[in-house]
């Protein structure tokens, strides 16, 4: 779980770059219009310009490819799914066949699998990007701005980012308490090993007292806010305002540009 | 959200702040496993249905949206990380289910007259945890069908995506019910 210690920060990688600077919004909007873009291309040269398109902006975002190429592995199986899917199932120019199972893998299959693949990859690499160069305060100030339009249908659009902001700051503390509360368990000769029963009965005087604890830290939580007179979204300013800069019109006009080209295309 | 009233805004911050903490729950859940016979245990589910014992029905189920939107959002609180891309994966119907289990968990259980009944806790979080999965597994049969052309019999999967799971969601409904009502008593929520 040590990896959810910093969840606060989530994948956020802290450099100053151009990409960084944009205003949260406009990488939301960007991406969606990117993925849009990709969605309806089944064209390889299209692709590779998406490819090219990508490496791009992670250069321009400073960001170390490792870093991007990371999210890609926990869809290696898919992957592998995907182009076994079209490699023995898509009708076409014969290039090899299986011998015992009678399975003959063609040139339109390969091809297929291929394409469909890297769509799927470049999907990933750009939703890491935006995660990468943007802080989850940020996102989640972008996100209760962006669904502002949504309270007309009666979504309680400022409920469920307050929740998202709650619990980035619940997270590391929780962890902390578990972690406590488990040397404690330790230091009076608990063991977290055994049978399966053992283990079980060791998870309870684990989980209660944690649960305790939070509900105690949730209600002081809820009262603090109560006397400092919350009263939910309605007319409340932030401290930091977003704002819009050329570069984010720049970056707007260029993605609805790529959306549309590959849409016509 | 209804409309506020009067003495009614501090119980409505507290079920906010509240549900702001099962969101990190949920989170953390998903990375807890315990060795169970078959399957491993993960304690999310646990914390989806516990949010609908103890809140009310539209916070028990934004606290479980306020989870999937910080996990589509890119941060890693889903069992294999997180993203858009998530979406994409033919098992996040069962992400997908957590709200709609959460709600109606919190729904049946205030339906009794005895609210705080254990054996009602326990029916309301059975029948939530049983919801989540026959969703995620007719997700799934729809996903492999049409994302992927490859078409499996729903019953094998309900069978395969259900049956394995259902000693652990006994115990877990068993355990929400418990933790729930003494958490209940205590506190007042």
């Amino acid at each position: 779980m040590a990896f959810l210690n910093d969840i606060s920060l989530g994948q956020f990688y802290p450099v100053d770059s151009f990409v960084h600077r944009l205003d949260p919004r406009t990488k939301l909007i960007a991406i969606m219009l990117i993925m849009t873009g990709l969605l309806v291309s089944f064209k390889t040269t299209v692709l590779s310009g998406f490819l090219v398109f990508s490496v791009f902006v992670v250069l321009l975002s400073r960001i170390p490819m490792k870093f991007v190429f990371r999210n890609l592995r926990p869809f290696l199986w898919l992957f592998l799914i995907t182009i076994g899917v079209h490699l023995f199932w898509t009708s076409g120019q014969v290039l090899a066949t299986l011998p015992i199972v009678n399975a003959s893998i063609t040139r339109e299959g390969l091809l297929m699998g291929f394409i469909y693949s890297l769509r799927l990859a470049l999907l990933v690499i750009f939703a890491a990007l935006l995660t990468l160069s943007t802080s989850p305060i940020e996102l989640t100030d972008a996100l209760e701005k962006m669904l502002a339009p949504l309270k007309r249908f009666r979504v309680p659009t400022h409920e469920i980012v307050m929740m998202l902001t709650l619990s980035l700051r619940f997270i590391p503390t929780l962890l902390e308490e578990a972690e406590r509360l488990k040397n404690a368990q330790i230091s009076r000769g608990a063991t977290f090993d055994g049978s399966v029963m053992r283990r079980m009965r060791s998870i309870i005087p684990l989980v209660l007292p944690l649960f305790v604890s939070a509900f105690r830290r949730a209600d002081e939580l809820a009262l603090a806010m109560d006397s400092r007179c919350y009263a939910g979204g309605e007319g409340r300013t932030s401290f930091k305002r977003l704002k819009f800069t050329v570069p984010d019109y720049f970056v707007l006009v260029l993605s609805t540009g790529l959306c549309t080209a590959t849409i016509l295309i | 959200m209804r409309d506020r009233q009067k003495g009614e805004s501090d119980i409505l911050t507290k079920n906010l702040v509240l549900a702001g903490l099962f969101t990190a729950l949920t989170a953390i859940g998903a990375f807890i496993k315990i060795p169970f016979p078959l399957v491993p245990l993960t304690l999310q589910t646990l914390f989806t249905v516990l949010s609908g014992v103890l809140l009310l029905p539209e916070y028990a189920a934004l606290s479980q949206v306020a989870y999937l939107i910080l996990g589509l959002a890119g941060l890693p609180v889903f069992a294999n990380g997180g993203g858009i891309g998530y979406v994409l994966q033919p098992t996040f119907g069962y992400l997908l289910s957590l709200p709609l289990a959460a709600f109606v968990v919190a729904r049946l259980r205030m339906h009794g007259k005895n609210s705080l009944s254990l054996s009602g806790l326990f029916g309301s979080a059975l029948f939530g945890l049983i919801l989540i999965l026959v969703f995620g597994d007719v997700w799934l049969y729809f996903a492999l069908k049409f994302g992927m052309g490859k078409t499996v019999s729903l019953f094998h999967i309900i069978l395969v995506g259900t049956v394995v799971f259902l000693p652990g969601a006994l115990l877990k409904a068993f355990l929400a019910a418990f933790v729930g009502r003494s958490i209940q008593r205590r506190f007042n929520t």
